[in-house]
C-alpha cells in the first residue's frame, strides 16, 4: 500500500426519493506520512462526504457503496464498529467548520478533552487532568488554568476551534482532517488558526487532510491537492505544478476567476453555467456543459483519471491520446 | 461628481435585554459612520463579523431606526421627509442579499417576485409586465421562459441573479449589496461580479458593497472603508487602501489574507487576540488591545479620522501624513 492512507475506487451514496445522489463517486488517492493533502471543490463536489467516508460517519440515506480504504495497512471500509470506534479520534481524528456544533455546550471544555483521552486510555487516568492542560497549551489557549472549567459559549470562535483541535490531536493522531476547518472565522483568525495546525502538524509528525474551496489557504498549506468536481477527481498534483501549470479546464478556471488583491483586473474569468444537478449525471465529462474546450468525444464518454507527468494526474480528453 | 448617498455620523444604539430583564446593554453596532457614495461608484465596506457593516445597509434601507445622524439621497434627509417623498426613496434605494436562498418567496413565479416591485412602484403599465419582465431577465442573463418558474427551480447563482433583476426593477439609484456572493459556489461568483459590474456601467446605479473578502472589495470598489468595532478606521480610494495602507487594522487585515500562489512566503504579522465584545468595546481606540505599536495615549484617547491625503483618511494617533 502507498503512504498512510489509500482511498481505491470509493463510492458513497445517497438514496433520496429512489434516486442515487451521487455524492462520490470512484475516487482514489494516497497521502503519504507527514503530508498535507488539500481537497478543493465546491458545495456538492464530494469533498466532506469523502472525509466523512474515511471516518466511517456516513449515516443513512448515504452508504459507501463500494472501494477500499486503506489506513496503516487495514481495510477500514472493512472494520466493525466497534473496531471503528477506537480508531477514530485516536488515530484519525477530525475537526470541523463549526466548532460550536461539535462541542457539548454543558459540559466544560477542559473535561472535554480530558474525556477524549481517557476514552482511548491515551493517559492513565490520574494524568488525564494535565495532559488536557498541557493540550489547552500546546493549541495557545492563553491562561488554560483559569479557562480548564470554562463551558464552550465563553470562548470566541476562534478559541473554540483551537478546543476542537485540542481534541483531535489528544491522542497523537497519524492523520487530522481538517474540513473547512476556518471557513466560519474572521481572517485575522483564520489564519492563525492555519499556523497553529501546520506547526502542529510538525511537532507531532501528523499528515493532515484539508478540505477547503479557498486556494489561498491551499497555496499556503498543502503540499499536494486533488480537484474535485461532482464527485469525481478532475486534477491532482503537488502544489506547485497545479498553481503553476494546471491542466484541466476547470482547474484552469478556477484560478482565473477568483479575484487577486495583488492584480487587479477589469474583468474577471467567469466559468460559464452553472454545477450540474447530482442526481443527473450522465455518461458524459461532467464538466462538458460548462467547458469551453467540450469536443465531441466529451459529450459522449467521460475521460479516465490518468497520469500525464510524475505525479499530475487529469481526467480529460484533451490529454488522452484517444 | 454628485453624491447619491451622503451618510453623516449615524449612530445605532440597539438595547440588549439579560434573559433573566435585570440587566440592559447597549451595544453600538454602529458609531458615527460618515461617507459619501458619489454618482455611478461603489463604495466597499469591508471587516470583520460584527463590525456594523449590515447595520449600516440597513440604517441606509430604513429598516432599522437610527439613533442619531443624518443619511442624504441626493442632498435630501431620509429621516426628514414627507410620506408622499418616502415612496420614492424606497424605489430609489434597493437591496440585493447574501442568501438568495432565504430572499425569494417560495410559493412566487418569477414573473409574480418581478412585477411585485413594479406594480408597488407604478414603474410600467399593468399591460407591459410581461414585456419588463422579460426586458429584467435578459439583463440578468436569464432566459425569458424562466419567468413561469419558481424559486426552487434554479441554483443558487440564478437565484442571485433574480434578486438582481428584483433590486434592478424600480430602476434604482443606489443598491446595497450585502455579501451578495458570499454564499455561492466559487465558480459561479465571478459571474455575479461581473454582472453587477456591467449593470452599473448600464444603468449608472451607484452601489454600497459590503463584504469580508479583500479580493472581492478590491475588484469591486472604487472606494473603500475599513469597519473595526461600529466606526470607520480608514477609508480612501481602492488604490490607497490597498498600496498604501496606513492605519494598523489595514494593514492587518491585507496581510492575513491568504495568497493563492505557492512560491510567495509571506512574512506574517502576528495579531494579538479577536475581536472583542461590542458590548464592553476597549476604551480610547478600540483596536488598542490588538495594536502592535499602540501607546499610553491610545488607552485613554479615541482617534479622531484625519486627512492623509485627497479623499484618504485613517483614525490612529500614529498616521498623519508625512
Ligand atoms: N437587532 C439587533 N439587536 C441587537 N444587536 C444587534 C442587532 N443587529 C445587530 N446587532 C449587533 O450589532 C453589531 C453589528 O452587527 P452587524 O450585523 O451590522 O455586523 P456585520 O458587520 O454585518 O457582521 P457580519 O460580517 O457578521 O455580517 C453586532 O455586535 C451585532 O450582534
Ligand atoms: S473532457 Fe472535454 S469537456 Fe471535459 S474538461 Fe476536458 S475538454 Fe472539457
Ligand atoms: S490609535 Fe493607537 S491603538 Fe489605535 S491603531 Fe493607532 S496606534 Fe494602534
Ligand atoms: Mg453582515
Amino acid at each position: 500500500m502507498k503512504g498512510l492512507l489509500e482511498i481505491k475506487d470509493l463510492k458513497t451514496y445517497f438514496y433520496l426519493d429512489k434516486q442515487a445522489v451521487k455524492a462520490v463517486d470512484g475516487v482514489s488517492f494516497h497521502i503519504n506520512r507527514n503530508e498535507t493533502l488539500a481537497i478543493v471543490g465546491e458545495s456538492g463536489s464530494g469533498k466532506s462526504v469523502t472525509a466523512l467516508s474515511i471516518m466511517r460517519l456516513i449515516e443513512t440515506p448515504g452508504k459507501i457503496i463500494s472501494g477500499e480504504i486503506h489506513f496503516n495497512n487495514v481495510n477500514i471500509a472493512k472494520l466493525s464498529s466497534k473496531q471503528m470506534t477506537m480508531l477514530r479520534g485516536n488515530r484519525i481524528s477530525m475537526i470541523y467548520q463549526d466548532p460550536m456544533q461539535s462541542l457539548n455546550p454543558a459540559i466544560s471544555v477542559g473535561e472535554q478533552i480530558r474525556e477524549a483521552l481517557i476514552i482511548h486510555k491515551a493517559v492513565p487516568r490520574k494524568e488525564s487532568k494535565k495532559r488536557a492542560l498541557e493540550l489547552m497549551s500546546l493549541v495557545s489557549i492563553p491562561e488554560a488554568q483559569h479557562r480548564y472549567k470554562d463551558i464552550q459559549s465563553k470562548f470566541s470562535g476562534g478559541m473554540r476551534q483551537r478546543i476542537m483541535t485540542a481534541m483531535a490531536i489528544a491522542c497523537n493522531p497519524d492523520l487530522l482532517i481538517a474540513d473547512e476547518p476556518t471557513t466560519a472565522l474572521d481572517v485575522t483568525i483564520q489564519s492563525e488558526i492555519m499556523d497553529l495546525l501546520k506547526s502542529l502538524k510538525q511537532q507531532l509528525s501528523m499528515s493532515m487532510l484539508l478540505i477547503t474551496h479557498d486556494l489561498g489557504i491551499v497555496a499556503e498549506n498543502a503540499d499536494r491537492v486533488i480537484i474535485m468536481y461532482c464527485g469525481k477527481i478532475m486534477e491532482e498534483a503537488n502544489v506547485r505544478d497545479l498553481f503553476e501549470r494546471p491542466k484541466h479546464p476547470y482547474t484552469i478556471g478556477l484560478m482565473k476567476c477568483i479575484p487577486r488583491i495583488q492584480d487587479n483586473v477589469d474583468v474577471l474569468y467567469s466559468i460559464p453555467g452553472y454545477i450540474p444537478n447530482a442526481s443527473q449525471y450522465s455518461e458524459a465529462c461532467r464538466f462538458h456543459e460548462r467547458c469551453e474546450k467540450a469536443m465531441d468525444i466529451c459529450r459522449q464518454k467521460e475521460p479516465e483519471l490518468i497520469e500525464i507527468e510524475e505525479g499530475h494526474k487529469v481526467r480529460c480528453w484533451l490529454y488522452c491520446n484517444k | 461628481m454628485n453624491n447619491i448617498i451622503e451618510v453623516r455620523n449615524l449612530v445605532k444604539q440597539f438595547e440588549l435585554t439579560s434573559k433573566l430583564g435585570l440587566q440592559t446593554h447597549c451595544v453600538k453596532a454602529v458609531n458615527g459612520v460618515s461617507f459619501d457614495v458619489p454618482e455611478g461608484e461603489t463604495l466597499g465596506l469591508v471587516g470583520e463579523s460584527g463590525c456594523g457593516k449590515t447595520t449600516t445597509g440597513k440604517l441606509i434601507l430604513r429598516l432599522v431606526k437610527p439613533t442619531s445622524g443624518e443619511i442624504y439621497l441626493e442632498g435630501k434627509d431620509i429621516n426628514k421627509i414627507s410620506k408622499k417623498e418616502m415612496r420614492r426613496i424606497r424605489k430609489d434605494i434597493q437591496v440585493v442579499f447574501q442568501n438568495p436562498y432565504a430572499a425569494l418567496d417560495p410559493k412566487m413565479t418569477v414573473a409574480d417576485i418581478l412585477s411585485e416591485p413594479l406594480s408597488i412602484h407604478r414603474i410600467v403599465f399593468k399591460y407591459d409586465y410581461d414585456k419588463e419582465v422579460k426586458r429584467l431577465l435578459n439583463l440578468v442573463g436569464l432566459s425569458e421562459k424562466d419567468a413561469k418558474k419558481f424559486p426552487h427551480e434554479f441554483s443558487g447563482g440564478q437565484r442571485q441573479r433574480i434578486g438582481i433583476a428584483r433590486a434592478i426593477a424600480t430602476r434604482p439609484k443606489f443598491i446595497i449589496c450585502d455579501e451578495p456572493v458570499s454564499a455561492l459556489d466559487v465558480s459561479v461568483q465571478s459571474q455575479i461580479l461581473n454582472l453587477l459590474n456591467d449593470l452599473q456601467k448600464e444603468l449608472k446605479v451607484s452601489y454600497l458593497f459590503i463584504a469580508h473578502g479583500l479580493n472581492v472589495i478590491r475588484h469591486m470598489s472604487d472606494k473603500v472603508g475599513v469597519m473595526y468595532l461600529g466606526k470607520i478606521v480608514e477609508i480612501g480610494r481602492v488604490e490607497d487602501i490597498f498600496n498604501n495602507p496606513m492605519h494598523p487594522y489595514t494593514k492587518v487585515l491585507l496581510n492575513s489574507a491568504p495568497i493563492p500562489d505557492p512560491t510567495i512566503i509571506r512574512e506574517r504579522q502576528a495579531i494579538k487576540g479577536e475581536v472583542p465584545s461590542p458590548i464592553t468595546p476597549p476604551s480610547g481606540c478600540s483596536f488598542h488591545p490588538r495594536c502592535n505599536i499602540a501607546m499610553e495615549i491610545c488607552k485613554n484617547k479615541s482617534p479622531e479620522l484625519i486627512k492623509i491625503n485627497e479623499g484618504h483618511k485613517a483614525a490612529c494617533h500614529f498616521c498623519s501624513a508625512e
